[in-house]
């Protein structure tokens, strides 16, 4: 389980994440919700150990964590600009990769079809192969948390399907996802556990029913449910 | 390990600046290693039968030295472009977030990185032996023991521009930010060594003892200084862990750790300060003294000189290269003053001995009218000895040069290999995986 109480952090003056508490049960595909600017992906830099909060803690397991070495034996983490290196050719930089990693997910290749485009430079690459390059490397690894920034960006809906699928077949293998969608169908469609954020400020989290029941919402959508969280 | 140290080796030979760098390292070299030999040949043809012109005619200083110096230029503008990629493409990509995930640590990664441009270094130095080569079929001599410290030099002022070089990444955003600060910052040396040429201020004047340039010219003088080379270990080290310090997002404090960092190498440069080992390695011995005259100086208590002359007037310049660099090898303790005001204007151009609390003055800046001052001031004798130098000097005249093979070999075989290299890891190799695979 992922924890974090109290997490604050400014970037000068500006406060982007304001005392968030939040809970992260295990085995749960959780999003990160919230328009632009609300501090979803600050949060997951934080989550991961790539920013430092200006206060406030993490724990991971009820273990405190303050270290991106101590962090990053548990959590895979993919963040949102990331290019990959744009001179070399896939297979070339999957070689790369894997031997770095010492680690290769022959069933998770095919599945992203990434053979397919083998001998093309990742500078070449269309934005969702891109992206599906991204999520391998990601996703490769027996770590039980993985982190990702809008997984879906550059993604056409039939491809996302695909990736959804990617994403439950992993779950329900025991790993648990943590991600930040800005898109609130995408989130419903994938998503069982939700964090809700504005202007760095957490409004509220918990499953769609939970949510429900809480902002009085007789829909379980979470577009209403969010709209009400926001009193708008 | 060794498949990251491969990727970052790749990632230098799969850039356009690669290329760029080789192709100037190449040509500079050329042109360089040809004027020099050219300048060499014409000004030994009066050297041949003059046995005591002869004598002047060293291969290190007059071929070696100016043929490394289009290596300083390559090394000293060109070669931070290069360098900097390593870690500013990192950041350009923000592919940080994804080698840091990797089993290795990210100071062994940084380690990897520093590693990797040191064998971009080794490489280029690989590059600069095939010019001993033609100038031994010229039947010219090597003085070994110069050309491997002057090469030494080279390769850590290298270590300093990498240190630099990554530095300079660590912090800045873009490669063009990084780039003008690392030209900015070596060329500052230049700026202090041009300062103190122009007695700009003796603040100037103390601080261009401890540039770059400064440093290096004990290894183009042939000198081994363990003071130039630990200084520039710790430049290197004070470089290297700053852009770690910064390179590493997970280090909390930065403030402190770079606080600490300045404080331990300013520690470490004042007590290098304190080292004054020196060797005079070169064939003609011409940084020295004879050995008679080096047991008398070092037998003599300290030696005050005021100087009645402008610190830029030529005949000062002389003065400290023809004696006084000597003096400074066997007596680090020797006072030097320049008079100022009327006091200069009165006596201007008497060079002032003390010692032992006696004076002596004298218009001469010859050797040995000096040594005798220095006898009559401290009262002490020096043997006789034979004042002949036995250095013959290597004047040569190359008749009927053969420039193609070498003009061949640079600038045109070695910048296709070059050009190969990176052609076959940027387009050959995939293609024919490709087919394979189709």
């Amino acid at each position: 389980m992922i924890k974090t109480e109290n997490i604050t952090k400014r970037y000068l003056k500006n406060k982007v994440l304001d005392d968030i508490s939040i809970s992260i049960p295990d085995k749960t595909i959780t999003g990160i919700i919230g328009p632009n600017g609300a501090g979803k992906s600050t949060l997951l830099k934080i989550i991961s150990g790539f920013e430092f909060p200006d206060s406030g803690t993490i724990y991971i397991n009820n273990n405190k964590v303050n270290k991106h070495s101590m962090i990053k034996k548990h959590l895979s983490y993919m963040p949102e600009n990331m290019s990959l290196y744009p001179d070399y050719f896939v297979d070339e930089f999957l070689d790369f990769f894997h031997s770095a990693i010492n680690y290769m997910d022959e069933k998770l290749m095919d599945s992203l079809s990434l053979k397919k485009i083998f001998y093309k430079k990742i500078k070449h690459l269309s934005k969702g192969w891109h992206q599906r390059l991204k999520l391998y490397t990601a996703l490769a690894n027996e770590k039980p948390v993985i982190i990702l920034d809008e997984p879906f960006d550059g993604f056409d809906p039939l491809q996302m399907r695909d990736i959804i699928k990617i994403f439950k077949s992993q779950n329900s293998e025991g790993k648990s996802f943590i991600l930040s969608i800005h898109q609130l169908s995408d989130a419903q469609k994938i998503c069982d556990y939700f964090i809700l954020l504005d202007t760095g400020v957490k409004i509220a989290e918990g499953s769609i029913d939970s949510l429900s029941e809480k902002f009085s919402c007789k829909s379980k959508s979470l577009e209403n449910i969010f709209l009400e969280a926001l009193g708008k | 390990m060794i498949n990251l140290l491969l990727k970052e080796i790749k990632d230098f030979f799969k850039s356009k600046t690669i290329l760029i760098y080789f192709l100037l390292l190449f040509g500079i070299m050329a042109y360089s290693f040809y004027s020099a030999i050219d300048l060499y040949s014409k000004a030994s043809v009066a050297a041949i039968d003059n046995p005591l012109y002869a004598a002047g005619f060293e291969p290190g200083v007059g071929v070696f030295v100016p043929t490394l110096g289009g290596f300083f230029i390559v090394l000293s503008l060109i070669l931070p472009f290069l360098l900097i990629q390593s870690i500013n493409n990192e950041k350009r990509y923000n592919t940080l977030p994804l080698i840091a995930q990797f089993p290795h640590s990210l100071s062994s990664i940084f380690t990897i990185k520093i590693l990797s441009a040191i064998i971009i270094i080794l490489v280029s130095i690989l590059f600069i032996l095939p010019l001993l080569f033609f100038w031994r079929s010229y039947g010219g001599h090597i003085p070994w023991q110069e050309f491997i410290l002057l090469l030494f030099g080279y390769f850590l002022y290298a270590l300093f521009i990498l240190a630099v070089s990554f530095f300079s990444a660590s912090i800045f955003q873009t490669s063009a930010q990084a780039s003008i600060f690392t030209i900015a910052f070596i060329m500052l040396s230049w700026f202090i060594d041009f300062g103190k040429e122009m007695n700009i201020s003796p603040f100037i004047k103390k601080l261009s003892s401890w540039t770059i340039t400064r440093q290096l010219k004990f290894f183009e003088d042939g000198i081994l200084s363990v003071q130039s080379i630990l200084y520039f270990m710790i430049l290197f080290s004070f470089f290297a862990f700053l852009s770690y310090l910064f390179f590493n997002f997970s280090i909390k404090n930065k403030t402190k750790k770079v606080l600490i960092i300045i404080i331990i190498h300013l520690f470490l440069l004042l007590f290098i300060s304190t080292i004054k080992t020196k060797y005079d390695i070169t064939e003609s011995k011409r940084n020295s003294f004879s050995p008679v005259q080096n047991s008398f100086l070092k037998k003599l208590p300290e030696i005050k000189i005021k100087v009645y002359l402008e610190p830029t007037d030529s005949r000062y310049k002389d003065y400290e290269n023809d004696f006084l660099k000597k003096l400074k090898l066997v007596k680090s303790d020797i006072k030097i003053i320049f008079a100022k005001g009327k006091e200069l204007k009165n006596s201007y151009g008497i060079f002032k001995y003390t010692i032992n609390g006696k004076t002596m003055k004298t218009y001469s800046n010859s050797e040995e009218e000096i040594f005798m001052i220095f006898k009559d001031l401290s009262g002490l004798k020096m043997k006789k000895e034979d004042m002949k130098n036995n250095f013959k000097g290597y004047p040569l005249v190359i008749k009927n040069r053969q420039s193609t093979p070498f003009i061949i070999i640079y600038l045109i075989l070695f910048p296709l290999m070059i050009f190969s290299i990176y052609y076959k890891l940027n387009f050959l190799d995939r293609r024919k995986k490709h087919e394979k695979i189709s």
